[in-house]
């Protein structure tokens, strides 16, 4: 560890760095270009921390440069995990690496979020725990186990420097004894077994997932009348979503959804994350496509920098969210919505109402309602279907695949 | 060459095709960024804007306007480098927009950091791109509407 205190001035000058929690004195002089340098390496952190200062003879013209240091020993929680077979009981054995023969450390266990209980190591930093995970409802169920430590031994010291003009905190080391370190498990208990997952699939078996589920079917469709082609998308997640329309052609849309029941309990807990979610897309879709009038190459780009804005701020949020992660379900109901609007708002229209039937509130009935009428001014804005509403509807299915896919733990 | 020019459905019809290349260079785009960002689930809005959404808002007009341009030589029988002051213009516009927002987030990040989250310090840019974007195209509205049909 090297710090410098810089000294200017063309007197003589010198410094002197105090070691504290000890006697010895260190008396170091500045060479010519005014730099006084002072090296120490920490070889055992249990002889105490330190804070140097430096003091000048002249101190009206001495130059502080403030320093910070972190003195601490590194620490590592391995953890395994085994369960029993003929119980539910879970055993988690393993060992905070690092420590040396010093027993009684507390860890912190924490299951899905909320402390469950605190252990303490033993002499060679091991520790065991039992811990009886149940299936919820006889539906798998997945638990995330935290086993953090805090830290030990956490200090500060700060030497301050004095002069005719006040004093002045010249360095500051903060020490704890071993560094904080955590070890998070996911675990999903099933009732006829348990399995230990990594968080992630690998992308062969996204892959054969994909082509086992077909999750996006795009098919041709013709008929003899009125609009003779329909383009048909089916988002084949969960819920089914099955829309046909002409590209170039307004009106003769049709569509389909199934399993919307499966949302009508967290439906009513997330619409208003749904519907900021939505207000947020659709004014800058109406803005755009607004803009489009005046001049369409304008517009458009205003669309695609605010689809990509909002690629950015959902992909954080995907990378981060986890299986059943309500914010990723409503992104998804936002979405498929604006996607419906993009099409024919009369899809739009008819996809409120059918979430409307699933929830039995006034106040979300109000909004729904308002919703409503928002979708028929959008329909004054676009009386034709323009490149905007196939990038707008690009982007928001897209993203409404990788939500509810999210959501349902499939990637 | 005998050249024809193009009514404006038929190039509402053209610029409707040119979405299909957009869309799968698209889908190109998110599933190589889904793939690699996949376990790195430390990147933040702004890492996710700059790797994924800025070569986003570059590539998607650049293939619908040159996919457009392809498909109008072709159906107006002329030589593809009549449309290049077209298309150039157009690309300029891309240009215009992305050294605007790439402006604005500088500026944002820069004296704004201390206050806000990194999404909302996003969110903020976004919402300032799009009303300076809208404030330049009213104002300077006729040369917005040169360079986007090429007569410069």
């Amino acid at each position: 560890m090297t710090n410098s205190l810089k000294v200017r001035g063309n007197a003589f000058y010198f410094g002197s760095f105090l070691r504290l929690f000890g006697d010895n004195q260190t008396i170091i002089r500045a060479n010519s270009r005014g730099y006084a340098v002072l090296s120490n390496h920490y070889y055992n952190v249990n002889n105490g921390y330190y804070a140097f200062t430096v003091t000048v003879d002249n101190a009206d013209i001495v130059a502080i440069s403030y320093v910070s240091l972190t003195v601490s020993l590194e620490t590592r929680l391995n953890c395994i995990v085994q369960k029993q077979d003929t119980s539910n009981v879970h055993v988690f054995y393993g060992k905070l690496e690092n420590v040396h023969e010093e027993g009684g450390l507390q860890l912190t266990i924490s299951v899905n979020g909320s402390v469950y209980t605190w252990i303490s190591t033993d002499e060679m930093g091991l520790f065991y725990l039992e811990m009886s995970l149940l299936p919820e409802n006889d539906t798998a169920t997945t638990y995330d186990i935290q086993i953090a430590f805090g830290g030990w031994m956490a200090g500060s010291v700060t030497s301050y420097h004095q002069t005719s003009n006040g004093t002045y905190p010249v360095c500051t080391t903060i020490y704890s004894k071993y560094k904080p370190s955590c070890n998070v498990t996911r675990l999903t208990v099933s009732p006829p077994s348990t399995d230990t997952l990594t968080p992630t699939k690998t992308p062969e078996e996204m892959q054969a997932e994909a082509e086992e589920g077909g999750w996006l079917s795009i098919w041709h469709e013709f008929s003899w009348w009125y609009p003779w082609y329909r383009l048909r998308v089916k988002i084949n997640v969960n819920p089914t979503i099955d829309v046909g329309f002409n590209p170039l052609l307004p009106f003769g849309e049709t569509w389909n959804w199934e399993g919307l029941e499966l949302f009508a309990n967290v439906v009513a807990e997330i619409w208003d994350e749904v519907i900021l979610d939505f207000m947020g897309v659709f004014i800058s879709y109406t803005i755009a496509k607004g803009l489009s009038i005046w001049n369409w190459a304008g517009g458009l780009l205003a669309e695609i920098i605010k689809g990509a804005f909002h690629y950015a701020l959902f992909l954080a949020e995907f990378f981060r969210a986890t299986e059943g992660s309500l914010k990723m379900l409503a992104a998804g109901i936002a979405e498929i919505l604006m996607g419906l609007i993009a099409i024919a708002t009369n899809i739009g229209e008819a996809f409120v109402k059918a979430l409307k039937t699933l929830i039995f509130s006034p106040a979300i009935s109000t909004i729904m309602l308002t919703t409503t009428k928002m979708i028929n001014y959008a329909a004054i804005l676009r009386p034709i279907r323009t490149l905007i509403d196939y990038v707008e509807c690009g982007v928001d299915f897209s993203i409404a695949i990788l939500a509810l896919l999210r959501y349902l733990g499939w990637i | 060459m005998k050249t024809t020019e193009l009514s404006p459905d038929e190039e509402r019809h053209l610029l409707n095709l040119s979405v299909i290349p957009a869309l799968i260079v698209t889908y190109i785009l998110l599933a190589a960024f889904v793939y690699f960002g996949r376990n790195q689930s430390s990147l933040s809005p702004l890492h996710i804007l700059i790797y994924f959404g800025i070569p986003f808002a570059i590539a998607m007009p650049t293939t619908i306007f040159l996919s457009f341009e392809v498909l109008y030589s072709r159906k107006a029988r002329q030589p593809i480098n009549r449309g290049a002051r077209r298309l150039l213009g157009r690309i300029s516009l891309t240009l215009l927009a992305i050294s605007l927002l790439g402006a604005i987030l500088s500026i944002t990040y820069f004296a704004l950091a201390p206050w806000f989250d990194e999404n909302n310090l996003l969110l903020l840019t976004g919402v300032l791109w799009f009303a300076i974007w809208i404030f330049l195209m009213f104002h300077f509205k006729e040369a917005f509407n040169k360079l986007s049909s090429g007569k410069w």
